[in-house]
């Protein structure tokens, strides 16, 4: 019964900071920074994903393993600049475009969220 | 519409299950309505998903049709041989009717209690850390890549675990089959109704021996639990290992207390299952495949009953094609380092001390288990001699085994740091195993004489 307690009290408290988490965004998902680009990759088996960003730090590792969730089956090759179409999420816009420019890509689109698809130029 | 055409698969799923398992185990199944949803539910999810990987098989990619057409062909025999079976008769009938609202209440019960899961999950609709990177990113690859479906199995993709079995993404694909994209409410769906199907296999499968207020009582302990709950929601595999090893470990059970070798059968179909669960699910079943074996051929040389045969054919069909994909497509594991062998990451002594010492704080740890294990042991020790008398002694033998093996791997793969690791995975483990532990102390203890 203390254990049963113990849980209850602890759910409840979990449950108010969902409701009020629920207030400022329905739900919690990075992934949907890439929604759109999925209609590009259509028939793209594979395509970059360039960061500068610490990939040890949780918050960017979840993000990376959203955008693969979010455009399989693309398989996203992590910092290869190889590939037809290339991700760039960089710290900064004048980063991700100054590292576009040094690859030879040219870039196609750039979201609000600051994630930037380049293209090989043919 | 989307959402009976989200819910119809299971519906379709759930009826293949019931119609199985009424044909394996006849009168011994009807009046005991609540641990029949509770094996059909499981067992017509789980054949669904091997009629997905059969899919696969013959046509290289998923065709829903083919799916759909396959799934309501096993429906359709099944429900012929049922018509065609022997009813049970009418007193029976009568006698059990008041059973039935006890399991009738025990399931909105269930239902209710799982309102604040649901609330929780709408928040995290596409669960945790192993759905976005493993098994619901899986799913989202077999319905999505036609043709190109083993691409899924590629090195660069080594952080999805490519060498993981593909039995709950089978099952979220056929979720998707009649909606025809991934929404993440599939995954969702399948993740709950494993939670509530191995609470209820928990409480249905002690009624007849008259605990299931007791273990009523445990399955409020799990699912208010804020770990177990996050596990549901998260849509990991875990759960569902756990409730296949529930399901395989109480039909292997009964058949030796109730002499039945249709529990046998089925207590072989569920340990296949099990099989092409999780990696750990494989170890799991080939655990149950030998214990129970030895179990089987020990018990018939002090008793008439003889229940490894079926046993043993129910899982070797259950087998069948998990085999396949263990022998001729999973990958080489890539998050494997032999610390036997390797000179750069030796297993040491102190790795060994560290994996003693974290599972025994993970056991005592207040904050994620409230106490659990400790009462669990206490029970145990409470009742030694009825925990490992020889009926149900097939259950520790079981869980030692599992338990040894899981310590092995942490000891002998060095790929991982292990206080990272074993952070990451032991509480998994172990909430997996928790229904399995609860039955077993229930089970065992004398209430009575409490």
């Amino acid at each position: 019964m203390l254990i049963l307690w113990f849980n209850v009290s602890q759910m409840q408290g979990e449950l108010r900071t969902i409701y009020q988490a629920k207030q400022v965004m329905p739900y919690s998902f990075s992934g949907h920074k890439f929604l759109g680009l999925e209609e590009i990759f259509k028939d793209v088996a594979y395509a970059g994903y360039y960061t500068d960003k610490d990939m040890e730090e949780l918050r960017n590792a979840t993000q990376f393993a959203q955008a693969q969730l979010i455009l399989a089956p693309t398989i996203l090759d992590l910092n290869n600049l190889g590939h037809e179409y290339t991700i760039f999420d960089c710290s900064s816009p004048e980063l991700a475009f100054q590292k576009i420019k040094e690859a030879g890509l040219k870039p196609l689109k750039k979201n609000q969220f600051g994630i930037i698809l380049a293209k090989r130029k043919p | 519409m989307k959402t009976i055409l989200l819910i119809l698969p299971f519906l379709i799923s759930f009826f293949n299950g019931l119609c199985i398992v009424t044909l394996i185990l006849g009168d011994e199944i009807r009046s005991h309505k609540l641990l029949h949803f509770s094996l059909a539910g499981g067992l017509g999810l789980g054949l669904s998903g091997f009629v997905g990987y059969f899919n696969f098989l013959v046509l290289d990619r998923y065709n829903p049709n083919f799916q759909i057409t396959i799934n309501l062909i096993i429906l359709g025999l099944a429900f012929l041989g049922l018509l065609l079976s022997p009813k049970q008769e009418a007193a029976a009938m009568e006698a059990n009717k008041q059973k039935w609202w006890w399991e009738i209440s025990y399931l909105a019960l269930f239902l209710v209690l799982f309102a604040p899961i649901y609330y929780i999950a709408s928040f995290y609709p596409y669960g945790g850390w192993d759905s976005w990177a493993v098994w619901h990113f899986k799913s989202r690859f077999m319905l999505l890549s036609g043709d190109a479906w083993r691409n899924m199995f590629d090195p660069l993709l080594w952080r999805s675990s490519p060498h993981y079995p593909l039995l709950l993404p089978l099952i979220n694909v056929w979720g998707w089959t009649f909606v025809k994209e991934p929404t993440f409410y599939g995954p969702m769906i399948t993740s709950i109704l494993y939670t509530l199907l191995s609470l209820t296999l928990l409480v249905s499968s002690l009624m007849p021996f008259k605990k299931d207020k007791f273990a009523f009582l445990g399955s409020c302990l799990l699912i208010s639990s804020p770990f177990y709950g996050r596990t549901a929601i998260s849509q990991y595999a875990d759960i569902f290992l756990g409730y296949y090893l529930l399901a395989a470990l109480v039909c292997i059970v009964y058949s030796v207390l109730r002499k039945k070798k249709r529990f046998a059968l089925l207590g072989g179909i569920f340990t296949g299952l099990l099989s092409f669960s999780k990696p750990e699910g494989l170890a799991a079943a080939l655990i149950v495949l030998g214990i129970a074996t030895a179990y089987y051929l020990i018990y018939a040389r002090t008793s008439s009953f003889k229940g490894v045969i079926p046993f043993g054919v129910g899982s070797a069909m259950a087998m069948i094609l998990p085999l396949t994909f263990y022998l001729f497509i999973t990958p080489e594991n890539m998050t494997m380092a032999n610390g036997l062998v390797s000179k750069s990451d030796p297993s040491t002594w102190l790795r060994f001390k560290t994996i003693l010492a974290y599972s025994l704080v993970e056991f005592l740890s207040i904050k994620k288990w409230k106490g659990l294990w400790v009462l669990i042991f206490i029970l145990v020790l409470a009742n030694l001699k009825r925990c490992f008398s020889k009926e149900i002694a097939l259950i520790p033998a079981v869980l030692a085994s599992y338990g040894l093996l899981v310590g092995l791997y942490y000891l002998i793969n060095t790929r991982f740091e292990i206080l990272w690791w074993m952070g990451v995975s032991l509480d998994r483990i172990l909430g997996s195993l928790i229904p399995v532990f609860l039955w077993w102390v229930i089970y065992a203890y004398n209430w009575k004489r409490t």
